[in-house]
């Protein structure tokens, strides 16, 4: 979408004629929402924007403009009113031995300026800035951090009123005092240990000082973290204040150690490491390493090998990259939620944009295959000579299909296709027909596209996953994309939602809304989505909404003749998701469960039963199937991974080894080379500027980062 | 169509980032967060090179831990002086959380500082830094380690001094205030997210106000609310352009808040 909104610009004066092509009947891919019940939303998980998306943020931004909606008829007008700050980030630290969970709330100071702002002299893409912003976040930590065991609150201070103390109460002080002072050795132990890693840094130049002098300064620095792991030991506060500054300081010493800061390949020198390893190389604790802090970048980055918990890998200048961009990059808020879904606030207004400008849409269209000419002319360059597309439904009367609908005048897309506008739509809707599987082939026809005929160029949107089947001439031809599609890995990915009828504040939150990753596996990270109650259409709304979301253990796609898989993961996902309801969710909302007998399934919304103000009748987990919950199983659903060792072998959307070929996705060398929207975004424009040579590549913000 | 007629890309001017540090982080000019491709001068902005950069860095190096441990070591020592004296009444105990929280106050701002300072080391004078600092000398003194004798002569810390600024706090009840701005704060465009209590995260203090003048003290607008919970409330003052941090503002409020409905 992003290369189509760039190559659509009206400064282009229509130069290039825009069609997409899109499997069944909504954009978006893994980031569609639909429409349900009560006009409830439905994702494929939970979609946040980070404040440092710069080019997603520009380009909606710009999109809202063009559109000019009239706020007097439509409620999302512009992008402000699409887009609300979530300055929260919660990490959950789990406590070994009981059902407890410690909850670390961070939260991030607003920035001056917002995304998609242009870089002006406050240039936040430089060293300087990031070393800025880096000491403005320890500030942070260090004034604002605050943690809580379980559900109990705890003041470091005391009341302060005056009066008669206790004995136990003087015991308490006198505790609280001993950590404070444990806090005055942090901080000089943390100056410390920089200090030498600097020293340390300057003094590797071989010619100048002995071998031996560098050995002794990585003893101290050794010795001095050890002391420090021990002396906030048992005091889990401490513990995750110095593991964030532990990973901090690693970072910053592990670029200088690296040479990062010469290396042309920048932080894709050290992409073969694992995040993990890398830090542990670096000098970082191992109580660092396994921090929750750690885990958490790992969960966001459902950085898991096979969606297998055991098995956590992320490439370290991936890695790296990330949390610089995510902690010093971001402008306004550090995430951003939206006020709708996905769907609504993203795909519709450029679904809508780029009619206007004139772009063809031609829904149920599942490409089969890319093809390639058996030969080319002596010095040509091979290209793309065909496409060849399942048409899985026709359209009555030929026209273009009318994917949106209005939600009190919000243009929307809805969770199931209308089948009305279909021919044989009645038949379609009886049998169940589902048009964004990969399992369901059937289809009403077959189209086949020719170069100079129906096509000039291709940007091939589609997943990663979906590659080896539709562009086997490529693979079997090319050891570039051979070695990219053996080499980047997916994951599927599961999701459950929750409407319920209570509160989290009276279910025993007692955080702010915002996100909370690290939590209980297997759905590690959930997200409050309560703000988005307003704008379902309940008669009586839910009083809180949860998003949960996380990997599944899973191996490649199975093949197609398992027709029956996606709904066999999604039976195991429904069970996991009551499971964990049952067994896990107490330790954070100690409200919603009744002793012995697990969750309170009364809490759960039925949309069957809107308006009702008597409590249901039935109590059992059965009303979880008034829920909504997804199993990400598709080929074109699946997340791509950023697995050490495998940068290397994607491909940018710049390659020029088929002249009338580039590709788009957050799975192409694209700058980021992580799986998000911002990645995303980059590789469309990069799409569009080798095909346009706009927008040059010095807009693309962040393309060129170490 | 013919062949030969078909849509072609050209290619394209290079097919990657530019993955480089050294243009990296010079330039503000450039739209994407880099400056065009550059090699780097071989002397940095303020005319030093990369050696001179190089040593300054260690020397800061030194200095911060002399500097560090010696302030971390006075607070330690001053605190303890009166620690033990825990069987006192309930007013000699809120004193000693008061001078708790000086002891706080105090080591903070100096490790936040040393932070900062470390941080920037050299980052511009290393831009033209060749691959693995060739040419780099020790430096003259050398470091003994923390509590010797045998050191070099310990610089003395440096008393971190402060903006001029002016108060106007607008409060039905006492209230005290600590400020540390950083020399220099007065020519920029102050701001403060709000001012938070680790025990009442639900109601910071919002709404300060800075107005600054190159030529006097920076004035601090503050407005206690009637109903603000007692508590000892921090934050970072911050400059409102970059977002870098530029001092820290504690404000303890005292007293019983009066009785007015607020979302917990």
């Amino acid at each position: 979408m992003a290369a189509a909104f760039e190559l659509s610009r009206p400064q282009h004066r229509g130069r290039y004629e825009v069609t997409v092509y899109q499997l069944g009947w909504r954009l978006g891919g893994k980031g569609a929402s639909g429409r349900g019940p009560a006009n409830r939303i439905e994702e494929h998980g939970f979609h946040v924007w980070l404040g440092f998306y710069e080019n997603a943020f520009r380009m909606m931004r710009e999109c809202y403009a063009e559109l000019a909606r009239d706020r007097r008829k439509c409620r999302v007008a512009d992008w402000r009113d699409a887009f609300v700050p979530a300055p929260f980030i919660g990490m959950a630290d789990p406590v070994e031995g009981n059902n407890a969970v410690d909850t670390l709330l961070l939260y991030f100071p607003p920035i001056e300026g917002f995304p998609g702002d242009s870089i002006g002299e406050n240039n936040p893409f430089s060293i300087n800035s990031y070393m800025a912003r880096m000491a403005s976040v320890l500030r942070s930590m260090m004034t604002g951090v605050r943690i809580e065991h379980g559900t109990r609150s705890e003041s470091p201070f005391p009341p302060s009123s005056t009066g008669a103390q206790s004995t136990e109460q003087r015991e308490q002080l006198a505790q609280r005092i001993a950590r404070m002072l444990r806090l005055g050795a942090l901080a000089t132990m943390a100056g410390f240990i920089e200090a030498l890693g600097v020293i340390q840094t300057v003094f590797t130049a071989p010619a100048v000082l002995p071998a031996n002098l560098v050995q002794l300064l990585e003893a101290l620095a050794s010795a001095a973290r050890s002391q420090l792991e021990r002396l906030v030991r048992g005091d889990r506060d401490l513990t995750l204040l110095w593991h964030s500054v532990d990973l901090g300081l690693t970072c910053m010493l592990g670029i200088l150690r690296g040479g990062l800061m010469t290396d042309p390949r920048g932080f894709d020198a050290i992409n073969d490491y694992d995040f993990r390893e890398w830090l542990r190389l670096n000098g970082a604790s191992e109580g660092s390493i396994n921090s929750p802090i750690v885990r958490c970048a790992y969960d966001i980055a459902f950085a898991y090998e096979d969606g297998d918990y055991q098995k956590p890998r992320h490439g370290a200048g991936v890695g790296l990259r990330g949390s610089l961009r995510l902690l010093f990059t971001y402008r306004g808020a550090i995430v951003w939620k939206m006020t709708a879904g996905m769907g609504d606030i993203v795909f519709a207004p450029l679904y809508e944009v780029l009619k206007k400008r004139g772009v063809i849409f031609k829904f149920f269209h599942r490409l089969e295959q890319v093809k390639l000419p058996k030969q080319h002319s002596a010095g040509e360059r091979s290209h793309v000579e065909a496409l060849v597309f399942d048409v899985q439904a026709e359209v009555k009367g030929g026209g273009e299909y009318q994917p949106l609908i209005d939600v009190d005048g919000l243009p929307c897309w809805p969770s199931t296709p209308d089948y009305s506008q279909l021919v044989n739509g009645a038949r379609l809707e009886r049998e169940h027909w589902k048009f964004e599987s990969h399992w369901d082939r059937r289809s009403s026809g077959t189209k086949t596209l020719r170069v100079g005929a129906d096509f000039d160029a291709v940007v091939l949107g589609v997943g990663v996953g979906v590659l080896p089947h539709v562009c086997r001439d490529l693979i079997r031809r090319n050891s570039r994309w051979r070695d990219m599609v053996a080499h980047l890995k997916t994951v599927e990915t599961q999701a459950f939602q929750l409407w319920m009828r209570e509160d989290l504040e009276s279910l025993g939150w007692e955080h702010p809304p915002g996100a909370l990753t690290g939590f209980v596996q297997p759905f590690e990270s959930w997200f409050d989505m309560g703000h988005l109650a307003r704008e379902e259409k309940w008669r009586r709304p839910p009083k809180s909404i949860v998003y949960f979301c996380s990997t599944i253990p899973s191996a490649d796609a199975p093949p197609l003749n398992e027709a029956n898989y996606p709904s066999r993961r999604a039976e195991e996902v429904k069970a996991q998701a009551i499971r964990y309801l049952d067994q896990n969710i107490g330790s954070l909302w100690p409200n919603a469960v009744r002793e012995g007998n697990g969750f309170r399934w009364d809490l759960l919304i039925d949309p069957r039963e809107d308006g009702n103000s008597v409590p249901p009748p039935s109590s059992d987990h059965s009303r979880f199937d008034s829920q909504f919950w997804i199993a990400n199983v598709d080929p074109t659903e699946r997340y791509s991974l950023s697995l050490p060792g495998t940068q290397r072998y994607r491909i940018s959307p710049l390659d020029n080894t088929y002249d009338n070929l580039t590709i788009a996705g957050d799975w192409t060398a694209c700058g980021l080379d992580s799986g998000c929207v911002e990645a995303a975004v980059m590789s469309g424009r990069l799409a569009a500027h080798a095909i346009s040579s706009f927008p040059p590549l010095e807009e693309i913000v962040g393309y060129d980062h170490p | 169509m013919d062949e030969h007629n078909r849509f072609r890309r050209d290619d394209p001017a290079r097919e990657g980032p530019n993955r480089s540090f050294r243009s990296f982080y010079q330039g503000s000019q450039a739209r994407n967060g880099s400056t065009t491709s550059s090699t780097g001068p071989s002397l940095g902005p303020d005319g030093k090179s990369p050696q001179d950069a190089y040593l300054g860095g260690i020397g800061l190096a030194y200095q911060v831990i002399d500097q560090y441990i010696s302030a971390g070591r006075n607070a330690a020592e001053q605190f303890n002086r009166q620690f033990y004296n825990l069987t006192a009444g309930g007013d000699e105990l809120q004193m000693l959380i008061e001078r708790l929280l000086r002891f706080q106050s105090e080591i903070m701002p100096i490790w936040l500082d040393m932070v900062t300072n470390l941080v920037r080391v050299d980052p511009q004078s290393m831009a033209g830094a060749p691959d693995r600092y060739p040419g780099m000398k020790a430096p003259d003194r050398s470091y003994a380690g923390p509590g010797s004798a045998a050191g070099g002569p310990a610089p003395a810390p440096a008393q971190p001094a402060t903006a001029q600024f002016t108060l106007e706090i607008s409060s039905q009840r006492a209230v005290e205030v600590s400020v540390r701005l950083d020399p220099g704060a007065e020519r920029t465009a102050l701001g403060c997210a709000g001012l938070l209590a680790a025990n009442h995260p639900e109601t910071p203090i919002a709404g300060i106000g800075f107005t600054s003048h190159p030529d006097g003290p920076i004035k601090i607008r503050i407005s206690i609310a009637d109903d603000q919970p007692p508590g000892i409330y921090s934050g970072v003052v911050v400059e409102r352009r970059s977002g870098e941090p530029r001092g820290t503002l504690t404000i303890r409020v005292s007293g019983p808040a009066a009785k007015t409905s607020r979302r917990k």
